[in-house]
């Protein structure tokens, strides 16, 4: 039954062309980061010959595969998120809007199962997407830098794979208690900020799923003990499994 | 000069890209009957499709439909 719901799910984000959306901000934010990285001290040292300033000494440090890798991480935790969320808030909250999602759920499908379908959905369609450019990306900077470890990014990726696990299922949660897009996105972000103004405490960043995010740049940038990552890891996973859970339970007892 | 020669061809698949989403997306919306797009204005979503580089195909898939 869920693979049933779930083809569906696929042929509309094909039909509505948000697939391409996704394709194309991952594909392109991929092969984009390691060029930039590469470049940006080229470009401002071009800037400075031309504008012929003489006595002004920029020192720029020559970019290695660590800056590919930092600006990989800082467009998937900004225009790709953004992108991620927008495209999949509406799924639930737009198909309770437009009464579509009565029409299925009246035929008997049960309605845990019809929203997990949409979460599980989400879920391995962005973790194909990322791994895909995750792959383009490690090819790239391989490319432009050679030989570089690869277990630090690869580390960094598997801990965004469970911030990408955590904020689908804020988006699974606020989709449920939104009626539209607007109202889910509204709730999505007071949540996000509200996460943001605990991270102030010191003794609560450590269990902080953002907190995921600041260490996905140490893995690049350093090493991080495997004790310290476990925290934030752990309590983001139970915290997702608390909005999944809220989230079809709201739903199972929501009038459509 | 010389530094822009070296830097070409490796920019060159990145703007490549680019070219080939875009063309993709003002393909996809040629054919698309005009009462299905936000606005009901071709014209309109074809600069924004064209002018905002890699972020207007991104942004006529999301919001471009009604």
């Amino acid at each position: 039954m869920i693979l049933k719901l779930m083809r569906k799910e696929w042929k509309e984000i094909i039909k509505t062309g948000k697939f391409y959306a996704l394709l194309f901000s991952f594909l392109f934010f991929a092969i984009s980061s390691p060029a930039i990285a590469k470049f940006t001290p080229e470009i401002i040292k071009s800037l400075i010959n031309s504008q012929q300033t003489q006595g002004l000494i920029i020192q720029i440090p020559p970019p290695t595969w660590k800056d590919a890798f930092l600006q990989f991480l800082k467009n998937l935790n900004q225009i790709i998120f953004i992108v991620l969320v927008i495209v999949f808030i509406g799924s639930i909250a737009e198909e309770k809007n437009k009464g579509t999602a009565i029409m299925v759920l009246t035929k008997g499908i049960d309605r845990s199962k019809w929203i997990l379908s949409k979460f599980i959905f989400q879920l391995l369609v962005s973790f194909a997407l990322l791994s895909i450019s995750y792959i383009l990306c490690l090819y790239y900077t391989f490319l432009l830098f050679s030989n570089f470890p690869i277990k630090n990014s690869l580390f960094s990726t598997l801990l965004y794979v469970i911030y990408l696990f955590f904020f689908l299922s804020l988006t699974l949660f606020s989709s449920s208690l939104g009626n539209n897009t607007i109202q889910s996105l509204g709730i999505f972000f007071g949540i996000f900020i509200l996460l943001n103004i605990f991270s102030i405490f010191p003794n609560l960043n450590s269990y902080n799923p953002l907190y995921l995010s600041t260490l996905e740049n140490m893995w690049i940038t350093s090493y991080v003990e495997l004790k310290e990552a476990l925290k934030p890891i752990i309590s983001t996973i139970l915290l997702s499994f608390m909005f999944i859970f809220l989230g079809i339970l709201h739903f199972k007892n929501q009038e459509l | 000069m010389e530094n822009i020669s070296q830097i070409l061809p490796l920019i060159f698949p990145l703007i490549i890209l680019q070219l080939i989403f875009q063309i993709f997306t003002i393909i996809d919306l040629i054919r698309r009957p005009k009462e299905e797009l936000r606005w009901e204005n071709k014209i309109v979503w074809g600069i924004i499709i064209l002018i905002f580089g890699i972020l207007g195909p991104i942004i006529y898939f999301i919001f471009g439909r009604k």
